[in-house]
């Protein structure tokens, strides 16, 4: 550990912040230029839009020069502003995580930028664009330093522990399994067909009868620079991959959790151990094919949707399913399933999804009719085994189960996802039940956290026995009545 | 003097207020205060009680003004619609009789819905929290434990006013249900609520902070206003409170 900081010192910046700070805006100003003037394009003029840069270089320049922070007893005070000034007190023990970017550039120049969130709202309490490595090391120091001090007696000091280091197999695989170069294709489809580029492709190629010509002689030719295209497409997939994912591990400093990852652009992330509001397994078709699993974790700070930092989505990318007990151990003991008895939904919710499932298929097979005429109910050989399927596979799946310390929930068909939070990090329980619920006698738990990101990784358990979930409800009740909550 | 919004609902229970006792020293009456010896609140008991008698009476005035704008609203733009479109007798008289049910459905629900959320709310609160139950035909029922409370209020607007009602909001850090409404409960029974649920929450709080170092960096070049509470979020405030009362 380095030094520790004084608290008396005044900080500022990097001098380099300058450079970024300008070059930020100076980005996004071009940007814009590049937008209006492709809307204004055959126009006198249009380079007018540049003296915009101007306020904005200024606006850099005052937001640099008057940039202070400084290291209190316990809490951490950033000052900015020049004609409004802007004084905001950080207290140590409120900040959730403290996450880092650094760039090709910010290497090159040995700094950081620096977020550290609290709990409240989606935006970083203080962002620090940018810092030396070594103030970084003083602001952990800091920030941590603050917080033993404010827990007491000290605890006794551990040594780092690399937890867990993602091998190169995993990541090949992780970008495989992500598939985003197909969604990027997607992407590209979808943008394509809008701005009409595949009508005039096709016009293009029309004109050129060679091509055609070509392609009605050798369709396999065409299949076959499909299949390259798609090709590529995976190798860039894994490419991203590696660089994103790059030499990720975790590091474990007392009760925080430091991961970091990135070959060109590094990221790390540091959550306090303690701090973690809501933590999920999750398996996709392709990853109980290869026997992998990936871990997620929910802390109260920040909006992990808007954040493309990979280091904060997930606490383990990818890792074979045998080593997941062993790093949850070290992570999160409580989070470990094994041993749970777990519990199944209502005997009844198999027969109600089946009817749901009937449903939907029937609107497809309802449209069809006006085509096909009665030949269209052939639909339903298709549908009743489908819906049985979806209906059979979720039962076999869903499930609740609550240990000494967590509630946990499953649910999925053939991508699974096991959910679990610690009776101290559950903020209300509630129970509802719709008409439909209310006839068959079942209901629906939800477990609300404080985890920013409740729409994507909910606790709900639905079909539930009435009686069965008033009973869970009251067990929660009591016992997250019984813990403190502590962030 | 409002006795006639009352009007039908002699059969109701007597769901007053009184089962809470108050301690000495709020709002209570002089009759309460001679009871204040009595032991806590029997609402404490973990017993579900419903909303106070008044509630059923204030949305009914909630929902005839609601009914009222749309008597008015209705036949102008049935007139409008006449008007411009020139439909024949028959296509008059349907809209006629379509705007007449439709505002007779509206009527209807003003006058009986609260009825029926009345009957189906429901609440309680106990050693653990407070527990909300309520919805005619989707049902919920939320529990929110004591400790997790993060701050309540009481807001009255000013037709709950006219009825002595409140509604209490309470603010726990969850995510989806980050405030939870207890609407027409009693004016004094939403303040002795959201000041039982704070104060024994505080009171089984851990050691309280230490001064949050807004005066310890005064001398600093910093330069800040010497600390009054005004220039301090709420938390300065409270954590400095907590520091007396050592």
């Amino acid at each position: 550990m380095s030094e520790l900081p004084s608290t008396g010192v005044i900080r500022r910046l990097h001098p380099s912040s300058l450079m970024f700070e300008i070059g930020k805006s100076f980005f996004s100003i071009v940007v814009m230029g590049i937008v209006v003037w492709s809307f204004a394009s055959g126009r006198k003029g249009e380079a007018w839009f540049m003296l915009l840069i101007v306020p904005v270089v200024i606006g850099s320049i005052t937001r640099f020069a008057t940039f202070r922070y400084r290291f209190a007893a316990d809490n951490l005070i950033v000052r900015e502003g020049w004609i409004f000034k802007k004084t905001r007190h950080v207290p140590y023990d409120r900040i959730q995580n403290i996450d880092t970017v650094q760039g090709p550039l910010h290497r090159l120049f040995g700094v950081v930028e620096v977020r550290l969130e609290t709990a409240g709202g989606t935006e970083p309490e203080a962002v620090l664009r940018v810092v030396s490595l070594a103030d970084l090391e003083q602001i952990r120091a800091g920030v941590f330093r603050g917080r033993d001090d404010l827990a007491g007696p000290a605890l006794p000091e551990k040594e780092d522990a690399t937890l867990f280091r993602m091998g190169s197999t995993d990541v090949l695989l992780f970008g495989l399994f992500s598939q985003r170069g197909l969604a990027y294709l997607g992407g590209l489809l979808v943008l394509g067909w809008e701005f009409d580029l595949w009508e005039r492709a096709s016009d293009a190629i029309g004109k050129n009868w060679v091509t055609v010509d070509i392609l009605r002689v050798y369709p396999w030719l065409f299949a076959g620079i499909g299949v390259v295209l798609l090709g590529v497409l995976q190798a860039l997939t894994v490419l991203w991959a590696f660089l994103t994912l790059f030499d990720f591990h975790i590091v474990r400093r007392r009760d925080d959790l430091r991961t970091s990852c990135g070959l060109l652009t590094r990221q790390t992330a540091t959550v306090p151990q303690d701090r973690i509001q809501f933590l999920s397994v999750r398996e996709g078709w392709l990853h109980r094919l290869f026997g992998r699993a990936s871990i997620k974790i929910q802390t109260a700070g920040g909006d992990s949707t808007k954040k493309t930092q990979v280091s904060r989505k997930w606490l383990v990318p990818l890792v074979r399913r045998g080593r997941l007990k062993e790093i949850l151990s070290q992570v999160q003991p409580e989070a470990i399933s094994g041993g749970l008895d777990w519990h199944g939904v209502h005997r009844l919710a198999r027969g109600r999804m089946f009817r749901k499932w009937l449903i939907v298929f029937t609107i497809p097979i309802a449209i069809s009719v006006r085509d096909l005429g009665g030949w269209a109910l052939l639909g339903y050989f298709l549908a009743i085994p489908l819906a049985f399927q979806l209906a059979a596979l979720r039962v076999r799946c869903l499930g609740w189960g609550v240990s000494e310390k967590a509630v946990f929930m499953r649910d999925g068909r053939i991508a699974r996802a096991e959910n679990c939070v610690r009776f101290s990090k559950i903020q209300s329980v509630s129970l509802s039940q719709n008409p439909l619920d209310r006839r068959l006698r079942m209901a629906r738990l939800r477990v609300d956290t404080a985890s920013s990101d409740n729409a994507q990784l909910g606790f709900v358990i639905p079909y539930l026995g009435l009686d069965v979930a008033r009973e869970l409800m009251q067990r929660l009740r009591r016992e997250a009545a019984a813990v403190e909550f502590r962030w | 003097m409002y006795d006639w919004y009352t009007m039908g609902l002699e059969d109701y229970q007597d769901v007053s207020i009184d089962d809470l006792r108050f301690e000495a020293g709020s709002d209570a009456t002089e009759e309460e205060a001679s009871r204040s010896e009595e032991p806590r609140p029997g609402v404490l008991d973990g017993g579900f009680q419903p909303l106070h008698e008044n509630y059923v009476a204030a949305s009914r005035v909630n929902g005839w003004i609601g009914a009222g704008i749309a008597g008015i609203g209705l036949p102008i733009g049935l007139a409008i619609l006449i008007w411009t479109k020139e439909p024949g007798r028959v296509g008059v008289f349907l809209l006629i009789a379509a705007a007449f049910l439709l505002l007779c459905a509206v009527v209807f629900l003003a006058h009986f819905w609260p009825v029926f959320e009345f009957r189906h709310t429901r609440w309680r609160l106990d050693g653990d929290g407070l527990e909300i139950r309520r919805g005619v035909v989707w049902r919920h029922t939320i529990s929110i434990p004591r400790t997790r409370i993060q701050h309540t209020d009481v807001a009255i607007g000013p037709i709950q006013r006219r009825f002595g009602l409140a509604t209490l909001a309470v603010h726990t850090a969850g995510t989806h249900d980050s405030q939870i409404d207890l609407e027409g409960i009693g004016e004094r029974t939403a303040q002795a609520i959201g000041n039982y649920l704070l104060e024994d929450e505080a009171s089984s709080r851990e050691a309280p902070r230490r001064n949050r170092g807004v005066m310890d960096i005064a001398g600093g070049e910093f330069q800040l206003p010497p600390m009054s509470e005004g220039s301090l979020g709420s938390t300065g405030s409270l954590l400095i409170e907590q520091e007396d009362d050592e």
